[in-house]
């Protein structure tokens, strides 16, 4: 029998008991058993990312080569980096790969999605097709474009002799290389954008578009005025994932050009300098530099997010 | 009477003669170590191995099977491509991990790893019933320049090497042979076409044989283009194996290795004339790819092997003997095709081995001093060269019955190798490779700026200051000895 107050759907409190509570019946209770839930996600959390975060930014502050003692340098770390040209080409290619990129594949996955949302004979094969880039190793997508883009035995160079171009070396020119790079990435994570989009679409409410057609609205219209303004908030969770994953980018050099033809990203000067050089101090403080990049960049998105979620609302 | 008397007389001395001599082969004959003679060991803790993948590296292990059979100690191997062994293998010796028992080591390395790996002359002391002396016959039959190449610069051996890739200069020998060939290429450029021996010769060889379909070769028309050289200009460690080999050849130093009144090693400096001759290396190098076949740029040596066997070029002029046995296949794939090996122009090209080494947190260092023992032995070795394998032992290589054509492609490396190792041996005190401890580093940034150069991303003036900036900074930060103004 509920009492008055009781919530519905809520169990009732059992009656307190005198004396002290076990610690069964107080992890158990109502008030700590979202935190003793949520304990092993954190225990979790800061040993595989914490603490490797804070080590990185205690190590960025020494010189700190393997096989060397380390010292406490303070700064010295991030004066070398924000003096080393190659870091700065490096993060400039980055940011030029990740604008073309993001823009591509939000261009493509928008068309792409418009099409699909119709309904026409075999549209489930096509977007099961559609998705198979994402379900590739990305290292192993990489080396399979690495021998597609051949300049001897490729398909690519095969396809253009065929129609009577001449044959490219798509990954010895510094000119074509960083397109190479932007195209794998863009071929593998484009459904990401189609299929996010794709579910955008598919929710939004008809009437409104209906009202707008029986308005006689142009299709571009419609599309600029109702349909773009309630995927906004989509497009920037697209936006701000592929900026997360951009800025990290790496399997598509590992199998390709190992960051040489001028394609050196961040996340391989990293790695370069970490496991090539094992310059610890540098290359944490260059992890440091990325990730606060990263940080500043989703944090400007995010409102961003917010902003177009209000306006959806 | 007499007579009789004096033919028993001969008969007798040609069988003492004989006795004598079959004795004497048998008695006198070296004793070479062997499987068999390993003896029972102790600890039966089962060893890993870290190998290089691919190639004829994998002939390697059945003979780590074989090993097993004999002593009951389990052997498991871990293979891995060339690019990440240094990097994945130097993370477990630094860690302290005992991953690896043995672990495969490229000559440049020794100095790097010297702290994480055990001096063999101790495991000897310990482990061998024939003692520190028993392990230095055993060596005898090892070439003197590879063995300094596996040791410390204070000369301490730090593994066993059994396996070698020296660059040699493979070319079909049908086509050089070629009287209309020979005839043509005398009228075009006033000597005898045979392999080159200079850079400048090689580079009318490319020239030469870098021809269009539908134009001849050997009488015949062509049906695609071919071009006169095979080389590994992608971002691999290939690219400064090719630049270096026409660095040397001039007397050319990466960095010279300087000494002290007493002969110790004191430092490192690059010299004007040094700079000098980088860069015209540089601009030799790429000079020549103008003769190299389209996808050079990205290649390496299963690139520029492949590009041989099928007979789109007609000579790979630094290509690793470890590959004649694939290169030499160009007589299976083209009919009347012959392959032939020679010394790489200058002759004094990169002369690397693989050595095994004891990793010093091994955790069964007696079953690993007794497997490279086994692995580097004149016996295994022996039977791995019969079946495919670049031995690195001379007593193996220099057999007189490896010279009969029927061992041709097995055995047709052997001699320019051999060759190539003599020439080396006074210089390999001087080369950088073998003295730096900063070298796994140093190699890496030496590959970058090859590269870069031959995709012309810098000039070769602009590679050689790349090249000096990037040493002086590696060696300062990570070796022990300075770079010397």
């Amino acid at each position: 029998m509920l009492n008055r107050g009781d919530k519905v759907g809520v169990e009732r409190e059992p009656v307190k008991l005198r004396g002290r509570k076990t610690v069964w019946q107080l992890l158990t209770g109502e008030k700590y058993i979202r935190w003793a839930l949520v304990v092993p996600l954190l225990i979790v959390l800061a040993a595989f990312m914490f603490y490797p975060l804070f080590y990185c930014l205690y190590m960025s502050f020494q010189f700190y080569v393997l096989r060397k003692p380390s010292v406490f340098i303070g700064m010295e770390n991030y004066r070398m980096v924000l003096h080393d040209m190659v870091f700065w080409l490096a993060l400039g290619r980055t940011f030029y790969v990740l604008v073309v990129s993001i823009a591509v594949e939000l261009a493509l996955g928008m068309g792409i999605a418009l099409l699909l949302n119709r309904e026409f004979k075999g549209q489930n094969t096509i977007r099961g097709v559609c998705l198979l880039p994402l379900l590739i190793s990305p290292l192993a997508m990489s080396l399979m474009w690495n021998y597609m883009l051949h300049v001897q035995f490729g398909i690519v160079n095969q396809v253009m002799v065929w129609i009577g171009l001449d044959r490219v070396e798509w990954f010895a020119s510094p000119k074509t290389a960083i397109y190479c790079i932007m195209l794998i990435s863009i071929w593998q994570w484009t459904p990401f954008s189609i299929f996010v989009i794709l579910a955008g679409l598919k929710g939004m409410p008809k009437d409104a578009l209906e009202a707008a057609n029986v308005d006689g609205a142009s299709r571009w219209f419609i599309f600029r005025k109702l349909t773009l303004p309630s995927l906004m908030p989509l497009i920037i969770i697209v936006i701000l994932l592929r900026t997360m994953w951009l800025i990290r980018i790496f399997d598509p050099l590992y199998g390709t050009t190992r960051g040489g033809v001028g394609t050196e990203l961040l996340d391989w000067m990293v790695y370069r300098i970490a496991f090539v050089f094992f310059d610890v101090g540098k290359a944490g403080a260059l992890a440091i530099f990325s990730l606060y990049i990263t940080i500043v960049l989703c944090a400007v998105l995010f409102r961003q997010l917010m902003k177009a979620l209000g306006a959806a609302r | 009477m007499r007579n009789r008397a004096i033919r028993s007389l001969g008969v007798l001395v040609m069988i003492a003669a004989m006795v004598l001599l079959i004795g004497g082969q048998v008695f006198g004959a070296e004793k070479k170590f062997s499987l068999a003679d390993v003896p029972p060991i102790a600890n039966k803790r089962p060893i890993h191995v870290a190998l290089e993948a691919g190639g004829a590296a994998d002939l390697i292990i059945p003979y780590l099977k074989k090993f097993e059979d004999h002593t009951g100690v389990r052997v498991t191997s871990e293979s891995m491509v060339f690019a990440s062994l240094y990097s994945k293998v130097i993370v477990e010796l630094i860690a302290k991990t005992g991953a690896y028992d043995l672990v495969v080591t490229e000559t440049s390395w020794t100095n790097e790893w010297e702290d994480f790996l055990y001096p063999m002359d101790e495991l000897a002391k310990k482990y061998d019933p024939e003692g520190v002396k028993g392990f230095k016959e055993y060596l005898a039959g090892h070439d003197p320049g590879l063995l300094r190449m596996c040791s410390t610069i204070d000369g301490t051996l730090m593994g066993i090497p059994y396996y070698t890739y020296t660059l040699i200069y493979i070319y079909r020998k049908d086509v050089f042979d070629y009287p209309l060939e020979k005839e043509n290429f005398r009228k075009r450029y006033g000597y005898e076409l045979a392999p080159a021996q200079t850079w400048r010769q090689l580079h009318d060889q490319g020239e030469f044989f870098t021809r269009k379909r539908g134009e001849l070769l050997k009488g015949t028309v062509l049906e695609k283009d071919i071009y006169g050289l095979s080389m590994m200009a992608g971002r691999y460690p290939h690219v400064q194996d090719e630049v270096t080999a026409r660095l040397w050849s001039r007397g050319g130093r990466w960095a010279r290795a300087v000494r002290d009144d007493r002969g110790e090693l004191i430092g490192f400096k690059i010299t004007e004339k040094d700079k000098e001759l980088l860069q015209w290396a540089f601009e030799d190098y790429v000079r020549d790819l103008a003769f190299a076949p389209p996808g050079t740029l990205a290649g390496y040596w299963d690139f520029a092997t492949a590009q041989f066997v099928a007979g789109n070029t007609i000579i790979i002029p630094h290509i690793y003997n470890s590959l004649w046995n694939w290169a030499s296949s160009v007589e299976d794939e083209i009919t009347g095709a012959k392959a032939a090996a020679a010394l790489v122009p200058g002759n004094r090209p990169y002369t690397g081995a693989f050595h095994f080494s004891p990793s010093i947190d091994s955790r069964n260092p007696e079953a690993a001093y007794w497997l490279l023992k086994y692995i580097g032995s004149y016996q295994n070795q022996k039977e791995m060269a019969e079946g495919g394998w670049v031995s690195v032992r001379r007593d193996v290589l220099e057999e007189p019955q490896y010279r009969d054509p029927k061992w041709h492609r097995q055995f047709g490396w052997a001699p320019p190798s051999l060759d190539t190792w003599d020439e080396q041996l006074a210089d390999v005190d001087e080369y950088l490779h073998f003295n730096s401890d900063a070298f796994g580093k140093l190699y890496e940034m030496m590959t970058i700026i090859c590269h870069e150069n031959a995709i012309r991303q810098r000039t070769p003036a602009e590679s050689v200051e790349a090249w000096v900036r990037t040493f002086t900074d590696l060696q300062t930060r990570h070796g022990k000895l300075p770079v010397l103004k």
